[in-house]
């Protein structure tokens, strides 16, 4: 297909309107915790660093609870996941299938939902954190599950693993130099996934925070709807900072295992 | 290098009630290269699979040096296995794929070393040892692959198609070079493949396959002159089975206007011709030409026999499908007769 067809054309005004559709709120909330006063216009007074300062000193220590959250999260979802995809895609046994498709469940129920049914379930658990833990993993743990799934049941990596065998590789061996190597790459990838979807989850988060234990979405939607929206604004600049470096790297990581496999 | 000997003993496998392998008793004696052949699905790869220990024979036994496998796990059998696709790793260069078996054996530094040093030689790939594995051509892979398999000096190597993934062009050299490595290292060696040109070449002896069974097992000569079966005699040579009429004690007829000596007193004979045994010659039986394909200097014709059968020879002159050309078996050939 060459690029002057009118189908790469339409394709490509398709892609930019995309770019631009997602990309544009972020000129925008630069511009405004960057004013003095956005209701007088943006950069009327001149240009400040003052709503970003007072930003930071208010979210740092709830970003600090986050990344925490996130990194226990990640480790349970790994503890969690990675038996459950060696099993399900390593083994056939009744049920496998009704199990698959329970694993994605969490995703396709609303946060709203799930934050009330933990609630009711386990009222006694909210006030520890253990609630908000659960909640994440419930939302995360299905995408460690469906990225390493397909990888764990690939026909090459079985075949390399039974290669080592043969080789005089015992089960852990094989674990630890062919299989664990082999999945780096899916590893990474899930792993900045479930950080990135940890960090901005909201749905689930504002139904079981507790006061001490903020993440920081709810944080900013506390910050709309109490403060100035040049200090929200700017919350929302320092929160962007720390994920686009994460979704950065899934795109590079995704886009090298696409390359590979051409 | 070691050289173990191999023994089947009436191995028999089933997968989801379905037989694979049956009954399958033969023995491979120490450094022989024997070529396992026959078609798709025909229980080839999984017979190897049984040698090496990753599948479980229900009924029967492996012997690998006289001892008894049964309890001998895959990474402590060794046996080298190399699978169709060689199964590389793709996370490793190509000196520690070599040398991934005896890390594994926690061997010394000194001794990996020289192991990497005697097959990379061996196997002629020096110059390749701190390549990665996605940029070797599918020969170069192949050759890694055997020195990684070769590298913990297995009892036995299972080489699983290994040409299958060349280009057509290079597997005629590629043959050669890895047989030549394979009688350079002495290793008993089973090998499998569905070409049985590839076979005839390569092997020591044959053990033909089909359905799961042992038709014959034999050095290729043996194969080719004396078939134990219909399907050997169509599989090996590409021989087209008919059945003869005796016409007195010494003479049969092959068909109307094919007569051949043959001493014997039963009425009918069933006989294997063989594609080189035949030619166009004037005193022939004319049959309708359906195909004629150039193969380089010669042309592989194929016939229509009386009972529908297709008949191959080989001629100089191109023929004409649709006309009739006259076949006679070439002077002096003996045809083969196959048992009843």
């Amino acid at each position: 297909m060459t690029a002057s067809d009118p189908i790469s054309r339409i394709g490509r005004f398709f892609a930019w309107s995309a770019a631009v559709l997602v990309l544009g709120p972020l000129p925008v909330l630069l511009a405004v915790s960057t004013s003095p006063n956005w209701q007088r216009g943006p950069w009327v007074g001149g240009f400040t660093l003052r709503w970003l300062i007072e930003a930071w000193e208010r979210i740092a220590p709830i970003v600090s609870f986050s990344v925490q959250l996130a990194l226990i999260v990640l480790l349970i979802d790994f503890l969690i996941g990675l038996p459950a995809s060696w099993v399900l895609a390593r083994r056939n046994f009744r049920g496998r299938q009704l199990l698959l498709s329970l694993t994605i469940l969490p995703v396709a129920v609303p946060g709203i939902a799930v934050g009330l049914g933990l609630i009711l379930a386990y009222p006694t658990l909210k006030a520890g954190g253990w609630l908000l833990i659960v909640g994440h993993i419930l939302y995360t743990l299905p995408f460690v599950i469906g990225s390493l799934t397909p990888t764990l049941a690939d026909a090459k990596l079985r075949e390399q693993e039974t290669a080592a065998e043969t080789l005089g590789a015992n089960s852990l061996q094989r674990l630890l130099f062919v299989t664990l190597p082999q999945l780096r790459r899916t590893l990474t990838a899930a792993a900045v996934m479930v950080f990135t979807l940890s960090m901005g989850e909201f749905n689930v988060s504002f139904f079981l925070f507790t006061p001490n234990q903020k993440p920081l979405p709810v944080e900013l939607y506390s910050g709309y709807i109490t403060g100035r929206l040049e200090v929200a604004a700017a919350a929302t600049v320092w929160f962007l900072l720390l994920v686009i470096p994460a979704a950065v790297l899934i795109e590079r990581l995704g886009g090298s295992r696409l390359r590979g496999q051409a | 290098m070691t050289r173990a000997s191999l023994g089947l003993e009436e191995v028999t496998f089933a997968y989801h009630q379905q037989l694979v392998v049956q009954n399958i008793t033969l023995d491979v004696e120490p450094g022989e290269l024997v070529v396992i052949v026959g078609p798709s699905g025909c229980g080839k790869s999984t017979l190897l699979r049984l040698v090496a220990g990753l599948l479980m024979p229900q009924q029967g036994r492996v012997l690998i040096d006289g001892s008894d496998t049964r309890h001998v796990p895959p990474h402590m059998r060794r046996v080298g296995w190399v699978p169709q696709s060689y199964a590389l790793f793709d996370h490793l260069n190509v000196a520690e794929n070599i040398l991934f078996g005896l890390r594994m054996q926690k061997a010394s530094k000194s001794k990996r070393a020289a192991r990497l040093q005697e097959m990379l030689e061996l196997c002629r790939i020096s110059e390749l040892a701190h390549r990665s594995i996605s940029s070797l051509s599918g020969g170069q892979r192949q050759r890694v692959a055997v020195a990684r398999a070769l590298a913990v000096d297995p009892q036995l190597l299972l080489l699983d198609e290994p040409l299958a993934a060349l280009d057509p062009q290079l597997r005629q050299a590629i043959r050669s070079d890895l047989e030549e490595l394979l009688r350079s290292s002495g290793v008993t060696t089973l090998f499998v493949t569905h070409d049985q040109s590839e076979a005839l070449a390569l092997a020591d002896r044959v053990a033909v396959l089909r359905a799961g069974q042992l038709e014959q097992f034999d050095t290729p000569e043996q194969l080719w002159d004396a078939p134990a079966s219909r399907f050997v005699a169509e599989f090996v040579s590409g021989a087209a089975v008919v059945q003869a009429q005796r016409l007195d004690a010494q003479q049969v007829e092959i068909i109307p206007g094919l007569v051949t000596l043959l001493p014997g007193d039963t009425a009918s004979v069933t006989l294997a011709l063989r594609p080189v045994d035949l030619e166009v010659a004037a005193h022939g039986a004319e049959l309708p030409v359906v195909s004629c394909e150039y193969s380089g200097g010669i042309y592989a014709i194929t016939c229509r026999l009386p009972d529908g059968k297709a008949l191959r020879l080989y001629h100089h002159a191109r023929a004409v499908i649709g006309e009739k050309v006259p076949v006679a078996l070439k002077p002096g050939r003996k045809v083969v007769t196959l048992p009843v």
